[in-house]
């Protein structure tokens, strides 16, 4: 958690990268990623729910455990539409509001997810007693995410580049920064970042891993990777790569529609439909940055992933692509068995 | 070996159909008549989640529906489901994955499911059911289409979800080579609407105390039977249930009743004691969710916007607290004392609203009990825990009575 007591009250939380953090910085907010170190709890939701659910519900539950104006919960998966029921039952002193996400890219569904954006940007000011959002407002917040957007694209072409030697575990620090600083700040801290990475070094040739899969919170999983000897050249999943791939327009005549192409055309989560699409950009994350392997992570009971797991693991078997797949249960309680599977996956590329 | 076991199916159930005239066999018997006739040569095969999408669009064409979840449901009926959650499990599919979804990716492996011709399923119930849904696509090589229905019913979600409903009418046209057809889609309508009051017929011999019918019959048929909407077999099932409970009640045959229970969500479709336990009890299943009516007749001249009202206004959509909208009348009204859950692993969608359940009915003053137990896969099944869980439940009836 960061700042002080005041700015966190002007913190809205948000659980999904498909939530636009334009909308609430449009609404005079900071948008924050809450991911809450708190330990899952089972006494209010099935033991069978992600560790990702059970965490924030344990935190929210906790009333200490959460210093915000209120909390956007995307329908991102089954469990998370249903976290927010469990939100507004049982967690009323911090409001949540409902953010719909159509699983499908068409033009129908891009129009109807701009309809549920401009609900919530009606919402958001009245409910957690933001600024009343307009066009100017929201342009001026698009321009604030699209320069992020450009500067994390600089940061991640200076990690998959073979002429650097930066490190997948700082880029995802940074990353990590990115889900709770305030945009100035977090721009000034990327801009740093880039000034050390631009001094020319030769790395020594290591295993090069693209890091993939849905909600990787810790930093560990990558430390090990890197400590077994590779590299995580390339970060796709939602608080890395396709977080900030691709700019919303800026000068589009309806603004809510430019920001639902961009949210639902962007790299997709496996909560979307298109498999094909997913497997193409993966491909390609992995072919622009000399990938040597895979490693593919995922929350247990993440339904979104572990359909596409078996089907995901042929393909790139049969493209060459060494691919290994990891469970994690949010916490990451079970690193010293994923470090051993991890070891010998990157020995393997030696 | 399905077809193996369907066709004896449709053999026995064909004769206790026509002997006893037993609603259930006849039910049976159409059941697998309908999925033979997936197999016939020529054939228009299309796979839908009948439960969940209008299948009267289905209806106004010459093609045979084929639910996966629901005959997979089937193979587990007839003991066929567990080589079939082998073989995903080989391929790499988690146990986590829901049985269902794994026995109809099995079954596709083995080639025991029909070659389809397109793929149809919804947002709602859950996320696995599309992501099957999308798979099998791939395996069989064709399209495979979701319907999206969102939470909020407005005006653009109407028309989104009438608009995608025109979209897949046309692309089942394309598919088949059949061009819809206004008159057809009319009559079907048409059919639900009356199938709609004979099943309004039937929740109302429903609240019959000594319970006409109910229990794992019931929850089975207010789910699987939709398969048949908008057809004339559905409206011949309805008449028929409703027929043989006015039967038992006019005739005293009713099995004796110490208690009456609400059901939530599924039921498991391989041989279990669950409904032996409450029947050895006198606990009576007279109502389940699944089985209540959320939507209004649908305008035969307007049918799409009707169909996507039905979508939009199904429980399984929108905030879990539409599952319990109405219940304390309800629980009145049927003289329910008490409610269970039936809650399969990796039923999330189901599951993680249990608390809203388990309080809505603390607030009506009824007690609840959530029963963990897989919907199709044996290999977890313990019954002496079942027995436990359930006395226990039985006991906290009858205490309350006292």
């Amino acid at each position: 958690m960061t700042g002080t007591i005041q700015e966190r009250s002007r913190d809205v939380l948000y659980t999904c990268s498909y939530v636009p953090e334009e909308i609430i910085l449009a609404a005079g907010f900071r948008p924050r990623r809450f991911l809450p170190g708190r330990p899952a709890t089972d006494a209010f939701i099935h033991p069978n729910t992600c560790g990702y659910v059970k965490s924030i519900l344990a935190a929210a539950l906790d009333h200490a455990g959460v210093q915000a104006a209120g909390i956007i919960v995307a329908n991102s998966c089954d469990a998370m539409r249903r976290l927010y029921d469990l939100w507004t039952e049982y967690v009323r002193p911090v409001p949540a509001l409902f953010l719909d996400v159509p699983k499908k890219t068409d033009a129908d569904s891009i129009a109807m997810f701009a309809s549920e954006l401009k609900g919530l940007a009606a919402r958001l000011p009245t409910v957690l007693s933001g600024r009343a959002i307009d066009s100017a407002s929201l342009r001026a917040a698009t321009r604030t995410c699209n320069e992020i957007r450009a500067l994390m694209g600089e940061v991640f072409s200076a990690q998959r580049s073979a002429q650097s030697d930066v490190s997948g575990t700082r880029v995802f620090d940074l990353c990590l920064a990115g889900t709770t600083q305030a945009t100035t700040d977090f721009a000034a801290d990327i801009r740093r970042f880039l000034a050390e990475a631009a001094v020319e070094r030769r790395p020594a040739r290591t295993p090069r891993i693209v890091l993939a899969g849905g909600l990787v919170n810790k930093r560990n999983v990558v430390a090990e990777i890197e400590k077994a000897g590779a590299r995580v050249v390339a970060l796709d999943t939602c608080l890395g790569l396709r977080h900030y791939e691709g700019p919303v327009e800026e000068d589009a005549p309806d603004p809510f529609l430019a920001l639902a192409r961009r949210y639902l055309t962007k790299p997709g989560c496996a909560r979307m439909q298109g498999f094909e699409e997913r497997m193409r950009w993966t491909k390609k994350v992995a072919d622009d940055a000399g990938a040597d392997g895979i490693v593919f992570c995922s929350l247990k009971f993440c339904d979104s992933c572990v359909y596409d797991v078996p089907m995901m693991s042929e393909r790139f078997r049969d493209l060459g692509i060494p691919f290994l797949w990891l469970e994690h249960d949010y916490e990451w309680s079970g690193i010293e068995q994923l470090r051993s599977r991890v070891e010998a996956f990157i020995e393997l590329r030696q | 070996m399905l077809t193996t076991m369907l066709e004896t199916m449709e053999q026995q159930t064909a004769v206790a159909s026509q002997e006893r005239g037993s609603p259930m066999a006849l039910w049976l018997n159409e059941w697998a008549r309908l999925l033979l006739r997936a197999y016939e040569p020529g054939r228009r095969v299309v796979y839908v989640s009948a439960y969940a999408f209008p299948m009267e669009i289905l209806a106004a064409f010459d093609v045979v529906p084929f639910d996966f979840e629901l005959t997979s449901g089937l193979m587990g009926v007839m003991g066929g489901a567990v080589p079939a959650m082998e073989e995903a499990e080989n391929r790499g599919y988690s146990p986590d994955v829901c049985a269902f979804h794994r026995a109809a990716l099995g079954a596709s492996y083995l080639e025991e499911f029909p070659e389809p011709e397109l793929l149809i399923t919804t947002s709602h119930y859950c996320d696995g059911k599309a992501k099957t849904n999308e798979i099998l696509g791939m395996l069989h090589g064709r399209e495979s289409l979701l319907l999206q229905v969102p939470a909020a019913v407005n005006k653009e979600s109407v028309r989104y979800v009438e608009k995608q409903l025109r979209d897949i009418t046309r692309k089942i046209g394309e598919a088949v080579g059949q061009s819809p057809d206004h008159d057809r889609l009319k009559a079907a309508v048409r059919s639900s609407n009356r199938a709609r009051q004979s099943h309004q017929v039937m929740l109302e011999l429903l609240k019959h105390r000594p319970a006409p019918w109910g229990g794992s019959e019931l929850i089975a048929f207010s789910i699987n039977g939709l398969l048949f909407s908008g057809t004339e077999v559905k409206e011949r099932l309805n008449d028929a249930f409703a027929l043989a409970m006015q039967d038992r009640i006019e005739s005293g045959r009713l099995r004796p009743e110490k208690h009456r229970i609400y059901w939530f969500a599924w039921l498991p479709v391989y041989d279990s004691n669950v409904f032996e336990i409450l029947k050895e009890r006198e606990v009576s299943v007279p109502l389940c969710e699944t089985f209540r009516i959320h939507s209004d007749e649908i305008d035969e001249d307007d049918p799409f916007e009707g169909l996507a009202l039905q979508c939009l206004r199904n429980p399984f959509v929108g905030p879990g607290t539409r599952r319990t909208e109405g219940l304390e009348e309800i629980m009145d009204d049927y003289r329910l004392e008490g409610a269970i859950l039936f809650a399969t692993p990796a039923c999330k969608q189901a599951n993680t609203a249990y608390t809203l359940l388990r309080d809505t009915l603390a607030r009506c003053g009824r007690p609840f009990l959530m029963l963990d137990m897989d919907i199709c896969d044996p290999r977890n099944y313990s019954a002496g825990q079942t027995r436990t869980r359930l006395e226990a439940f039985v006991e906290l009836l009858e205490q309350r009575r006292h």
